[in-house]
């Protein structure tokens, strides 16, 4: 080969001219094209980068020597096994990456298992039956959230995520009916939900085990006392029943005189805006709803008879019945009166965590005075601020604050109140629960772990229940979502309502959280419940705990104008409204709801100056230390 | 068996030589140290700067805010430097490996020594990443001195794993420079070349989720940076290391199969 090589010198340096321009070309191209957009530029100089190297390759092949010894042929048979070699090898190791890929093995060794998901959403996913796909309507991808898309759709095929750019595909927006970007919308065929807060794991598997549970959560309006009703345009709920269709909420109306009884599928009550008395039997039903565990949303205006103190009065509830005057002018930038306080004081609840200090108003509301009774944590959600007063006589002519009949702000117009569980105050709860065992004692950990029943329905006891208003809130109903997994129900076990099944036992809320890793081992743990409960011990790494009894809540406003169509739709009210049933309506035996978001460990670094200086020189030195041994390696070979 | 450990270590024992009395590999470690160095302090004052605002600024709302981990934003930060670092330094690393041999004509006594063309290929890359790992571990020493003074102290599994992926990542680099090494006889080429390759892998992903779909997937997966990262971060991901491993040895089969045929062209 050497005698040809002075023939084509000069040509072997325009091969690699020609060569290395190609390569230059396609690799700016690409990049080009990768990082701004494939216009005519990049791809012009891919196609350029391409035509130059098989130029090259054509000019080598051309002056290469033609092929009459013996050795040119043996090597093209080197080349053709090293190439089938070269083949296989990749073949192999691309086989190699694919198992290593769908089998992985990850070591999150970050304190928090930042990167990991918890338990409970392992479970919620590993359980789902059909597709749920999770879209999310965002221009820019965000790198963080695929990383938990990521580690969500590797535990399960049936997971999928998409990051759609709604502008590129207006059409799915709107199928959607999404509105801004960002939005996630979660798709399990036949149901769409519409992930309202930060794609985060908590809010993600919650809505996750939400949308596979097999019922909607239920919510009943009221109707028949001139409340506002849940269609129309004017001054109805319409605009909030969408949303809360939007949600996942199943919404339906309801007339307690027509159905005698409030529904045992009742997984939220509304009543908005009564301007008729409820009669007593409507009021005992209510009485007994709410003992039993159940959940309402209270919007009551002032001036109203709507009778319903009574059941106001057993959760330490009294309406103050004047008007809220609102002086301070904040509402003016809104377009609004004096009649219409302005809410910038929230109190610290899951409803209203995300509100900061955010507006909303209540045109026409009034104050609410609350008792904290024992057994119930009552939060103050909505507090008006301090330039306002309920007015006494709100027809007269000037809105004056009087001191001696009006009462002066902040006043609260919203509260929440949740029935803690009976172990805090321990001396009715035991009582109950000896005096009526509820037929149907679901104590079986394994029904209510292996199949994570999301639909916050812990109302939905059985039929003896509702009727014996005796035997109050002692029926645990982790059975109401059997298609989540096939769990084995057995009927016998659950009839059997031996004392150590009651719903006391603590076994109940206890071992969801730990099963929810190990299912087989929980199945055996499951016929048996431990005889011997000990209240007191809570599961020590999740925040909510867990419980089989149904704990009502309660969510009173002393407005209802502000969830009509039209105030609806500004500023917080949507929210407040939409937060506060889906706090109504969840589910405390929801595991989803136990995880904690995640936390880095606060850490700080205490560098002392000394340290700091230490550290300045030592990176000064280094590189002068080497370029001195540089120049002197230098010198020495001269 | 003995016998290939034995020259599969004389091979590395001699480049590794090499190194140690170039001047040319004493600038390129001048050049890294002062960078790394720069670099480093930087972000350390940085970070630090922005976490006491930060508590200012918390304890002036009293507010138990969101938690914040300095260590780990330094290490974090300054990893993804020290990775943009290490592909323009491992490219001029790999380039001389073979290039050099095949310019003074060393490569055909080596083509047909009885060494095993991989046993070499072996042992130049085991070189040349004990050189890169020399070249890092001062810099290891001025994070040690820094996170030890960390309240509550650092984690030692985090930092080994993000350095294990920087180590990782050094050494499929570098593989695939020895091969783009042995295919020409120009250093320069083989060091754009490299460059030029490992750019392209670095940036895979973002192809990858361009295209969407399972050859987005498998491109993704091919990305360094992303196995990289999620190194960096402290989570040990088998398929991370298969992939680096993967680079590794495919790097180190191709540059064995292509002095294979360099032997059969200059027989």
């Amino acid at each position: 080969m050497k005698r040809f090589l002075p023939h084509f010198k000069g040509s072997s340096k325009l091969i690699m001219l020609l060569l290395w321009l190609g390569v230059l070309l396609g690799v700016a191209g690409v990049c080009a094209g990768l990082i701004a957009s494939w216009s005519a530029l990049p791809v012009g100089l891919v196609i350029g980068g391409c035509v130059l190297l098989g130029l090259g390759i054509l000019l080598q092949w051309q002056y290469s020597p033609p092929p009459d010894s013996w050795w040119r042929r043996r090597s093209i048979q080197a080349g053709t096994n090293s190439v089938i070699a070269a083949a296989a090898v990749i073949v192999i190791l691309g086989l190699i990456n694919f198992l290593a890929v769908r089998y992985p093995a990850q070591v999150d060794l970050t304190e928090a298992r930042l990167f990991s998901l918890a338990p409970q959403s392992k479970q919620v996913v590993r359980s789902l039956q059909q597709p749920l796909k999770v879209l999310i309507f965002d221009k820019v991808t965000d790198p963080q959230n695929r990383t938990l898309l990521e580690q969500y759709q590797r535990l399960s095929p049936q997971f999928e995520f998409e990051f759609v750019d709604p502008q590129a595909q207006p059409g799915l927006a709107q199928k959607y009916q999404v509105q801004t970007a960002g939005a996630v919308v979660l798709d399990a065929g036949a149901r769409t939900k519409t992930l309202d807060t930060a794609l985060t794991e908590v809010n993600l598997t919650a809505a996750i085990a939400n949308i596979v549970s097999d019922r909607q959560t239920q919510v009943f309006v009221i109707q028949g006392h001139g409340e506002r009703p849940i269609a129309g345009t004017q001054a109805s709920l319409s605009e909030a029943v969408e949303a809360l269709r939007r949600q996942g909420f199943k919404t339906e109306l309801l007339n307690i005189v027509e159905r005698q009884q409030i529904p045992e599928e009742t997984d939220v009550l509304i009543i908005a805006g009564p301007k008729r008395a409820f009669l007593p039997a409507e009021i005992k039903l209510l009485n007994g709803y709410l003992q039993q565990g159940g959940k309402a949303l209270l919007l009551l205006d002032p001036e109203t008879e709507h009778g319903l103190e009574p059941v106001l009065k057993q959760w330490g509830i009294t309406l103050d019945r004047r008007l809220v005057v609102d002086a301070s002018g904040s509402g003016q930038l809104l377009g609004l009166g004096p009649a219409v306080p302005v809410v910038l004081d929230y109190g610290p609840h899951p409803i209203t965590e995300d509100f900061a200090q955010g507006i909303s108003f209540f045109p026409l509301a009034q104050a609410l005075n609350v008792e904290q009774a024992p057994n119930q944590q009552v939060t103050e959600l909505l507090r008006t601020g301090g330039s306002s007063w309920a007015e006494s006589e709100p027809d007269s002519e000037q809105l004056q604050f009087d001191e001696q009949k009006d009462r002066q702000g902040p006043l609260v117009i919203g509260v929440a109140i949740q029935e803690l569980e009976p172990e805090s105050s321990a001396t009715q709860a035991p009582q109950k629960s000896d005096k009526a065992p509820a037929p149907n004692q679901p104590t079986d950990p394994q029904s209510q772990s292996a199949s994570p029943s999301p639909s916050p329905s812990p109302t939905t006891n059985g039929t003896g229940n509702a009727q014996s208003s005796a035997s109050p809130p002692v029926s645990p109903s982790p059975s109401a979502s059997p298609s989540a997994s096939p769990s084995p129900q057995s009927s016998p076990q659950a009839q059997a309502p031996s004392p150590e099944a009651s719903p006391q036992s603590p076994t109940a809320p206890k071992t969801p959280n730990e099963n929810a890793e190990q299912t087989a081992a929980s199945q055996s743990s499951a016929s048996s419940p431990s005889p011997k409960p000990s209240p007191n011990s809570k599961p020590a790494d999740f925040a909510v705990k867990p419980t089989p009894k149904p704990l009502a809540r309660l969510v009173v406003i002393g407005d209802s104008d502000f969830a009509s169509s039209g105030p609806f739709g500004q500023v917080l009210n949507g929210d407040l409204f939409l937060n506060a049933v889906t706090w109504l309506g969840s589910d405390e035996t929801n595991p989803s709801l136990s995880i904690r978001p995640k936390e880095v460990t606060n850490r700080r670094l205490q560098i002392t100056p000394q340290r700091q200086r230490l550290l300045t020189i030592l990176g000064a030195l280094l590189p002068v230390s080497a370029l001195g041994i540089a120049v002197t390696l230098w010198w020495q070979r001269r | 068996m003995n016998l290939i450990v034995n020259n599969v270590l004389a091979i590395y024992r001699k480049e590794l030589r090499g190194y140690f009395k170039a001047p040319l590999a004493f600038v390129i470690a001048s050049v890294f140290w002062l960078l790394a160095g720069l670099f480093f302090l930087f972000i350390l004052q940085s970070v630090i700067e922005e976490a006491s605002q930060f508590d200012v600024l918390q304890s002036q709302l009293s507010e138990s805010g969101t938690a914040i981990d300095v260590p780990s934003a330094i290490l974090q930060l300054f990893l993804g430097i020290m990775g943009s670092l290490a592909l323009v330094i491992l490219p001029i690393l790999s380039m001389g490996l073979y290039a050099e041999e095949r310019k003074r004509g060393t490569l055909e006594l080596l083509a047909t020594s009885p060494i095993t063309n991989w046993a070499v290929a072996l042992g130049k890359l085991m070189a040349v990443l004990t050189f890169f790992i020399t070249l890092v571990v001062p810099i290891i020493t001025l994070e040690a001195l820094t996170f030890s003074s960390a309240n509550p102290p650092m984690p030692l599994e985090i930092l080994l794993v993000s350095h294990l992926g920087l180590v990782l990542l050094a050494a499929s680099i570098l593989a695939l420079g020895l091969f783009i090494s042995s295919l020409t006889d120009s250093v320069i080429l083989a060091a754009i070349l490299t460059f030029a390759v490992i750019l392209l892998l670095w940036i895979l992903d973002l192809l990858g989720e361009r295209l969407g779909g399972p050859l987005g997937g498998i491109l993704n997966h091919l990305s360094l940076l992303k196995h990289y990262s999620t190194l960096s971060q402290g989570v040990l991901d088998s398929s991370s290391v298969v992939l680096f491993l993967s680079y590794v040895v495919l790097g180190l089969f191709l540059t064995a199969q292509s002095i294979d045929l360099f032997r059969f062209q200059r027989s």
